[in-house]
Order: C-alpha cells, then sequence, then structure tokens
C-alpha cells in the first residue's frame, strides 16, 4: 500500500511503515544524490531516521556486550539476527 | 538442507519484526550459465511462498517481508521484480539488497519501499557508496571485525578540516605508545568507554587479555557509527551529501588500521572445523615448566597458522609419497 505526498512516499503494510521524506529545500530533479532520508516506523519500536545502521548478532546478542549494556549504553536501533542462530520452528536441530 | 517450507514455518514462529524472504544469493560461489536463468525464478518462487505462508497465518501478519534483490544485472531479474512490483507488492515492505550498484537500476515502482543492504562493506568509504546509492539500512559487517582486532575507530562525517596527511580510521589499541596516554579513544564521544575510561586503560586490558577490552571496544566503535549516520542524515538533509562524501574519500585512509595483535579466544562457532585432526586455533596458554626459557624467546604472537605449519612439519603427519615409499 503506497502513498503518495508531493515528493515524499508513505509505505506501509503489516505493522512497518516507512516514509520517505521530501527534501524540503531542494526539488528531486535538482538534488545532487540518489540518497535519501527516511522514517522507519515499526509498532512497538523506537521512530528510525534513516539512512541507519543495523548491528550485526551472533548467536542472538551484539559480540562481546549484555543485552543490559545494549539496552542502557548503546543506541542500536536494529539488530540482525542469522536463522542459524535459532532453533527452527518445529525443534529440530537448526540449519 | 533448508527448505522454503521450513523457512517460512520458521518466521512464523520467530515472528520478527521484519523477515528477508529466502533467496538464492551465491557466496563466493562462480555463478554458471545455468544458476543464472535459474536464479530469479526460485527466489520469486520464495519471496510468494513466504508471502502465501504469512497471509495465511493470521497471528503473524505483523511480521514486514523484505524481498531480496539479487547481486546480478537488473535484466537477468527483471521477470522477478516485475512480479515483486505487481503481484506481490502489498505483501512487501522493503527489499534486502546483497549489492547496493543494483538500486541504480531499481525499478521506480519498488522505490518506496526501505532498502536494507546486506553487503560485506569494509569500511565507512563503503558505507558511504552505499548510502549514495539510495540504501536506507545498512549492516554494518567491519564492526566486528575491527573490535575483535582492538581497533577503536575514530571517524567523524561530515570530516574534520584539512590536514596535511591522511586521518586514519581508527587506532590499534595494541600498541603500546598508548599506554600512559589518559585521554578518551576519541574527543567528543560520548560513550561508556570514553566517559568512564581512557586509552591507557583499554591498553592495559588488551595486553591483559581482559574481555572488559572487547565490552569497551564494542560500545565505543557503535557508538562512531552511530554519530557517524547522525551526520550522514545532516548531510543529505542539507544536500550537502556527494560534496561531503567526496571530502570524506580524500581526508581518510583508505583501510581501516590493519590487525596486529591477536582477538579474544577463538570460540568453536566462530570456525568451521574441518574434520579429525584439525590444529587448535588458540595458542597455549601455558607450557610446562621446563619449557620455559623456549616459550620465551618465541613471540607471543603464536597463531594458529604458525601452530598449524608446525604440526604439519613435525613427523606426526607425513606425505603420502613417504608412505608409499616405506611400505614398499
Amino acid at each position: 500500500m503506497m502513498k503518495l505526498q508531493e515528493d515524499g512516499y508513505v509505505s506501509q503494510s503489516s505493522a512497518l511503515s516507512f516514509e520517505v521524506l521530501p527534501s524540503l529545500d531542494v526539488k528531486p530533479l535538482e538534488r545532487s544524490s540518489r540518497a535519501r532520508l527516511g522514517v522507519l516506523r515499526c509498532a512497538g519500536r523506537k521512530t528510525t531516521n534513516t539512512p541507519h545502521y543495523v548491528a550485526i548478532t551472533s548467536r542472538g546478542s551484539v559480540p562481546h556486550v549484555t543485552p543490559d549494556m545494549v539496552e542502557d549504553e548503546m543506541d542500536v536501533r536494529g539488530v540482525y539476527v542469522a536463522l542459524e542462530d535459532c532453533k527452527s520452528a518445529s525443534g529440530q536441530s537448526s540449519v | 538442507m533448508l527448505s522454503s517450507t521450513d523457512y517460512s514455518q520458521s518466521v512464523v514462529t520467530l515472528n520478527p519484526d521484519i523477515a528477508v524472504a529466502l533467496g538464492d544469493v551465491p557466496f563466493g560461489v562462480k555463478l554458471g550459465h545455468r544458476r543464472l536463468e535459474k536464479m530469479a525464478s526460485r527466489t520469486e518462487r520464495w519471496v510468494a511462498e513466504l508471502a502465501e505462508t504469512l497471509r495465511n497465518e493470521s497471528a503473524s501478519h505483523s511480521v514486514a517481508v523484505f524481498a531480496p534483490i539479487l547481486p546480478i544485472e537488473i535484466a537477468q531479474q527483471s521477470l522477478y521484480l516485475d512480479r515483486l512490483a505487481d503481484d506481490l507488492l502489498s505483501d512487501l515492505s522493503g527489499l534486502a539488497l546483497y549489492h547496493a550498484d543494483v538500486l541504480l537500476d531499481l525499478p521506480s515502482r519498488l522505490s518506496h519501499l526501505p532498502r536494507l543492504t546486506l553487503t560485506n562493506a569494509s569500511g565507512p568509504h563503503q558505507l558511504l557508496d552505499e548510502i549514495s546509492t539510495g540504501a536506507d539500512l545498512c549492516a554494518v559487517p567491519f564492526i566486528g571485525a575491527v573490535t575483535d582486532a582492538g581497533i577503536a575507530l575514530g571517524f567523524t562525517f561530515p570530516p574534520p578540516v584539512a590536514s596535511d596527511k591522511r586521518i586514519p580510521l581508527g587506532m590499534d589499541m595494541w600498541d603500546s605508545k598508548y599506554s600512559l596516554d589518559s585521554s578518551p579513544l576519541t574527543d567528543d564521544c560520548s560513550c561508556y568507554a570514553c566517559r568512564t575510561h581512557h586509552r591507557a586503560y583499554i591498553q592495559h586490558l588488551l595486553s591483559a587479555k581482559e574481555m572488559l577490552a572487547w565490552v569497551l571496544l564494542q560500545v565505543h566503535n557503535h557508538q562512531v557509527i552511530d554519530q557517524f549516520f547522525a551526520g550522514v542524515r545532516q548531510s543529505i538533509a542539507a544536500d550537502t551529501f556527494e560534496s561531503d562524501r567526496a571530502l570524506f574519500s580524500s581526508r581518510y585512509e583508505s583501510e581501516l588500521p590493519a590487525k596486529t595483535g591477536s582477538g579474544p579466544r577463538v570460540r568453536g562457532y566462530q570456525f568451521k572445523s574441518e574434520g579429525p585432526g584439525e590444529a587448535k586455533r588458540n595458542p597455549p596458554a601455558y607450557r610446562q615448566l621446563g619449557e620455559a626459557e623456549e616459550s620465551n624467546s618465541e613471540a607471543a604472537e603464536l597463531d594458529a597458522d604458525a601452530v598449524a605449519s608446525e604440526v604439519a612439519r613435525s613427523s606426526l603427519t607425513e606425505p603420502i609419497e613417504a608412505v608409499e615409499q616405506h611400505q614398499k
């Protein structure tokens, strides 16, 4: 589902919505870069302004730091978790 | 073997915020002609299957599906992209990219979707290249290697004022020149490590192989990247991103500092076992008392490669030709 607002877009399906912010001063064709600003909103999560980074995890955590450190001392807005770090649905050995 | 059905079921069970659909993404494999032909259609099938599974599962309709864009020419995956833009568009919440250059030719019907790059970016220059093609979320794979190497990152975006030499992207905290340095890792850094400790302490922790060294470095390095992205956002808002990016690539060194020290002890899940009789990955922590003189003369930098080559040289392993000779 996509709504067009001038030259910004809002994309929303499920609980995640992403809005490409229109540039306030410069028209899209005159913008010097394809880089774009956006806002990522997910139900129950902090709003994230993009571009932003996604932290990589290993075995369920950001390496070397405990979850309380991630919560209190770091401002991680998203983590990448690989399937092989999770037990599979049926409880069989993970692939 | 992971089947598409198992993958979709796992997504339902795990219920993540975002699930990247299965894609036929080659990692380190040279693509044959046949594979190229099949990659896109397979990926299309897998994305459709995941979308359908989630549609049927009412409880997990809140999982956002990101479709993988394959790291091949747009023309070779055009049918797949057309399907994404038509039938599957209402099921998609974003795109996952394995090579950011593909964004340059992305069909405009997909341009409203957020883009997650899952590449092998080796440093901030590569991140800037990705952002310049239009990436929204970037995985930063190099932080892990940098922290493990005992390197503290130190760069800002936009870069600071011109200096004579190129500025290094980070500091190798193993270097004993930091052992008396009581300044924070980087100036103006508000991370826990820089607020509470100084360089000499991190250097000491590393030389003592203390876990806290890597904890503090990881917190600091993530903060540097966090501030880097904040700077990127400001720069895009001001429409000076491309010039700032050019400045960054001229002011800073092109590569991260090389690893000199040893990382934390290698854990079993960090490498793939090659089979029975393989060499140990970690240098021995202590030896018999009588071997103390020998071990002092050998450098403390005994690493897995040295151990492995020593095992190969010893009489325990003989080349096959020699064994056959004996048998004759």
